[in-house]
């Protein structure tokens, strides 16, 4: 299972990296077209905005392999310390329950802008292609969560001064 | 039952530790299948929506030219250029570690980096110099903290969507009050410093560090510029600086290769990562919230018990002061600043102030324990006992609470560059 998320880590990281790559790359064209070229480059921006919704969100999904999402950790301390691994064991499910319900909720309504055949404006490319990663996000997310659940000592401890 | 319900949700949450997406998620899920239509795939709706948006642009594109600029020199450029500035004034050194962190505040726009990447070089420096330790770390753990309030500042970007201001006025009103605290640590170092023995300044070394470092200082003068001018709009000067910071990298200081920037790339979507499923579910319930009329609601039930701008702006201190010490920045501003501008204008107080503010509240919980980043960080970086890191940050606390009185009752400090 460690070789599965390690490989799913790997693809999301090159993924993320390509996508701000050509969204840095595309605003940067937009302006240089407007201001020197004096022409307009309308898809420039708005293919920006769907590569950095497919970066941020693979970026949400490697905060979860990395232990990286922040918290409000005052619920830490409010556990004995006999308890405490009781409450990570929760802490894992709640999370790993809420991506699942995610997945779910994100399944049926990318299906649905398929079915209705949208696409976007001005790049008329079909939308359900920017939402398909609100759906891999989740399930990519239940899937590291639901591993940490059934075996904790692959569960990502945050460095110092992130995830908090 | 059903606010009661909401309540127990959170505070269920909140006790498993869970992450703030899943917290902010599963209200904003309670909120729609309790008290609105009960069609859950509107969540997904909204934060598709939410993510939509061009003025999100910026916040990756600041972070990238950020990260740009931190992989090569630039600190130690920055470092070199404010030592020989201050070598012949009491405490210098410790005057030159706020005046470095302010500069390198005005690239990074993150309290923890900046304090990383100043205190790691000038920490040894200040030992070695026999600076008192509690005021050595003290100065950097602070002066990391001018990271968020002087602009860019992604803290500034996230208040902007949840508030609806304009992005550009609030880095523009981030400038006074930026200059203030950096004036108010450096006044602390000279009173605290003064009896520490001074250097020589040499104007030679001073034109050396100049010109290895102009470049770095120049970054920041740009981006504002271009901001102030109006010839950028926010998102457009993150784009100028991600190219100035590949050029000055590759090409002048020569410390970034190729080789360097899918490492970069990646760590910019993951440090967004962390924040943009937040965002985008804080939108949406922000969303549901003003369509219900919920934060009017709020307005008028405290408006009974709160009568004046000043009760209410002594009180949002407050607030904002406690909630600092238990969340970071970022989630307090995707958290509170939805209920409390709405509040704020009710009581006379102009939005873009109140974002400065709001940010200088948070600024000071970066320095308080149980959640001062900030000292967790400086704990690390200075391997220093975390109780060493609270006694110094307490007297910088005491100045930096000062500054926010100052912003607090002192508006056009925050508002009159844009008052042209």
């Amino acid at each position: 299972m460690q070789k599965i998320l390690s490989g799913m880590e790997k693809l999301e990281r090159i993924i993320a990296a390509v996508s701000f790559g050509l969204l840095a790359t595309l605003v940067v064209l937009d302006i240089f077209s407007r201001e020197i070229l004096h022409q307009s480059f309308p898809i420039g921006p708005k293919l920006a905005i769907d590569f950095m919704i497919w970066g941020g969100f693979l970026g949400a999904s490697l905060c979860a392999a990395k232990g990286t999402h922040l918290k409000i950790d005052v619920g830490e301390r409010l556990w004995p310390q006999s308890l405490k691994p009781f409450a990570t064991r929760m802490e894992t499910l709640l999370t790993g329950a809420f991506c699942i319900f995610m997945a779910w909720l994100s399944i049926r309504y990318v299906h649905t802008s398929q079915e209705l055949g949208e696409v976007g404006v001005v790049t008329r490319i079909p939308v359900w292609i920017s939402q398909l990663v609100i759906p891999y996000t989740f399930v990519s997310m239940s899937v590291r969560y639901a591993t940490y659940f059934i075996t904790p000592s692959l569960k990502p401890v945050p460095p110092i001064g992130e995830g908090r | 039952m059903s606010a009661l319900g909401l309540v127990a949700l959170i505070l269920v949450l909140v006790a498993f530790s869970q992450p703030l997406f899943v917290i902010m998620g599963s209200v904003t899920a309670y909120c729609y299948a309790v008290f609105g239509d009960g069609e859950l795939t509107g969540v997904i709706e909204d934060i598709y929506f939410a993510a939509n948006k061009d003025l999100l642009l910026a916040i990756p594109l600041f972070i990238l030219a950020g990260s740009l600029m931190s992989q090569g020199g630039i600190s130690r450029r920055l470092i070199r250029l404010a030592t020989a500035l201050t070598a012949g004034v009491p405490a210098g050194l410790a005057i030159a570690a706020v005046f470095s962190c302010a500069i390198f505040a005005a690239i990074s726009g993150s309290s923890p980096v900046t304090m990383i990447a100043i205190g790691s070089i000038l920490y040894p420096a200040l030992r070695a110099a026999d600076y008192p330790k509690e005021l050595s770390i003290g100065v950097l753990a602070a002066g990391g903290t001018l990271g968020i309030i002087i602009p860019p500042s992604i803290p500034m970007i996230v208040y902007a969507i949840m508030s609806s201001v304009s992005v550009t006025d609030l880095f523009i009103a981030g400038v006074g009050p930026g200059i203030l605290l950096t004036i108010l640590l450096m006044i602390y170092c000279l009173v605290r410093g003064r009896a520490l023995p001074r250097g020589t300044f040499d104007l030679k070394e001073v034109l050396s560090a100049f010109k290895s470092g102009v470049f770095s200082l120049l970054m920041p003068l740009s981006v504002l510029g271009g901001i102030y001018s109006g010839f950028f709009t926010a998102t457009e000067s993150a784009a100028v600086a991600v190219v100035y910071a590949l050029l000055v990298e590759f090409f002048v200081h020569r410390e970034l290769k190729i080789g360097h920037l899918p490492k970069v790339l990646a760590e910019t979507a993951q440090l967004l990562g962390s924040l943009f499923l937040i965002l985008v579910l804080a939108v949406s319930l922000n969303k549901f919230m003003t369509f219900e009329e919920i934060p009017q609601s709020l307005v008028q039930l405290l408006s009974q018990s709160i009568e004046s701008k000043i009760t209410f702006l002594i009180g949002v201190n407050l607030l904002l002061l406690v909630a600092g010490c238990f969340m970071d920045a970022l989630s307090a501003i995707l958290v509170l600043a939805p209920l409390l501008v709405p509040m704020a204008i009710h009581y006379g107080v102009d939005p873009v102030h109140f974002g400065v503010l709001m940010i200088v509240n948070l600024e000071i919980g970066y320095l308080t324990p149980p959640v001062g980043v900030n000292l967790f960080v400086g704990s690390s970086v200075f391997k220093e006992p975390i109780t060493t890191m609270i006694r110094a940050a307490l007297p910088l606390i005491g100045v930096l609470l000062v500054g926010l009185a100052i912003v607090t009752f002192w508006p056009e400090l925050s508002l009159f560059l844009l008052k042209k």
